[in-house]
């Protein structure tokens, strides 16, 4: 049998679809028995899902910082 | 030919804000991501004479950043290492017989309300920005940029039972962050 840390392991791998048949055997059979890592499976799998729809928020740069980078671009021996 | 042209006085107007969220979703501290930023202009104007106008220099900017970014990540493989080993010994999450510890089990979740709520997103953010840098960026390029995990052990220079550590881990704090902040009411 499976440990729990070896099974949230192979249910990552298996969202990704790196696991074997036989791996994927154990795994169903572990979460069959183990009522957490079967919540695990299914939060990390939905997880997976929100991460590759998550809108990106994007970060600014001030006008400051702007002009900082302007000045440092314009003077090559800052860098 | 070249289709494209290079016209770095408009540059930083142009493309810094966009440059800069690109670097700033794979190097958690904001001073370093705008001086990759700004390295990646500097490097730009100094080898202009390298570019052929094949792709746009939207792109070509990208490139030069996204291996300022690589390179970054590339000086800090020595401590990737011994995090990777010392967590091994002493997990957070399993005891070692490999079994959940106690206060980490992972308790029903109700995901509907989650689902185009700010105060999700800002909790969500926050626990992305709470990994590991290594970790962050292994999710930003699986997530993001929607790599394949080959792709990513080859850019970062990690061996795949390294990446599968990670992406386990991150996993689990991400998830634990999760749970702990929004589920705590």
């Amino acid at each position: 049998m499976m440990t729990c840390k070896e099974a949230t392991e192979a249910s990552v791998r298996k969202s990704q679809g790196r696991v074997s048949f036989k791996e994927r055997l154990d795994v169903a059979l572990h979460l069959l028995a183990c009522k957490y890592c079967r919540l695990f499976a299914k939060q990390q799998a939905w997880l997976d899902q929100f991460l590759s729809k998550e809108s990106q928020s994007a970060d600014r740069l001030t006008d400051e910082e702007k002009s900082t980078i302007q000045t440092n671009i314009n003077n090559p021996q800052i860098s | 030919m070249p289709v494209h042209a290079l016209h770095p006085e408009t540059w930083v107007d142009q493309y810094g804000n966009q440059l800069l969220g690109y670097a700033a979703k794979r190097v958690p501290e904001r001073d370093v991501a705008r001086d990759l930023v700004q390295d990646t202009f500097v490097t730009a104007i100094r080898t202009k004479e390298k570019y052929r106008g094949e792709i746009s220099e939207k792109n070509w900017l990208y490139l030069i950043l996204k291996s300022r970014i690589l390179d970054h990540y590339k000086k800090k493989k020595e401590t990737l290492a011994s995090d990777i080993g010392s967590e091994e010994k002493d997990d957070p999450f399993f005891d070692q017989k490999g079994n959940w510890l106690q206060d980490k089990l992972p308790k029903e979740w109700t995901t509907d309300k989650m689902i185009r709520n700010d105060e999700f997103m800002s909790i969500f953010e926050r626990c992305r920005q709470n990994l590991k840098e290594i970790q962050r960026m292994v999710f930003t390029m699986k997530y993001v940029d929607g790599e394949d995990s080959e792709v990513i052990c080859k850019e970062l220079e990690i061996s795949p039972s390294n990446y599968w550590v990670l992406a386990h881990r991150a996993k689990l704090s991400l998830r634990q962050c999760i749970e702990t902040n929004w589920f705590k009411q």
